[in-house]
């Protein structure tokens, strides 16, 4: 499986551990790939900048532990759009270069896109509890 | 660390051999890790003092998309 996590679930990752930690290492012990782009990193370290709370040191340090983990993917020219928020195209354009099965994301305009081509729009909750249903996590 | 120290390890960096060089880059992703976990640690406990929680941070990543 083919698996790409939008910026929410890297940022929970980073303040709250817990079930986004989880489904991460539930979807690298299953062998399944993880996909990424720059627009999600970038999005990632200016999130826990805006936060003010946490240093520019740990959001970049957190943008190099997801790159690890996830193969880069460039976002290209398409002409795959997202009609209610096009600043969620690139997500949508990035998961769809991919050839990603699950797309995982917490944002309500891409959520009512699913699914959407041959990608399951699905929410973290959502992932979490198909991980739990395939054995892959408890 | 001195800008003359930093000169020096970066000679020695240039002389490696790629395999070498392949065993440093997997040393310093393993420190860079392992900072990065201890970070995280404070991170979280920072997160729930403010009341940092998932449906704040999907709030927040809404806005910042739309600035």
């Amino acid at each position: 499986m083919k698996v790409f996590f939008d910026t929410n679930v890297y940022v929970a990752e980073a303040l709250l551990g817990q079930s986004a930690t989880a489904m991460i290492d539930a979807t690298i012990s299953a062998g399944w790939r993880i996909f990424c782009t720059d627009y999600v990193l970038d999005e990632l370290e200016r999130v826990l900048t805006d936060y003010r709370h946490f240093s520019n040191r740990f959001a970049n340090r957190s943008r190099r532990h997801v790159a690890r983990r996830c193969q880069l993917v460039k976002a290209a020219n398409s002409r795959h759009q997202v009609p209610k928020d096009p600043k969620d195209s690139p997500i949508l354009v990035t998961a769809i270069v991919a050839g990603v099965d699950f797309l995982v994301t917490n944002d309500t305009h891409l959520l009512s896109m699913n699914p959407y081509e041959s990608i399951r729009i699905i929410s973290m909750t959502g992932y979490y509890e198909l991980l739990v249903a395939q054995g892959l996590l408890q | 660390m001195s800008q003359v120290a930093v000169e020096n390890i970066i000679r020695e960096i240039a002389a490696l051999t790629e395999e070498e060089r392949e065993q440093l880059e997997t040393r310093l992703a393993e420190i860079d890790e392992a900072k990065w976990l201890e970070e995280a640690v404070e991170a979280r406990r920072i997160a729930g003092a403010a009341g940092i929680d998932q449906s704040n941070i999907d709030q927040v990543i809404e806005r910042l998309r739309h600035q």
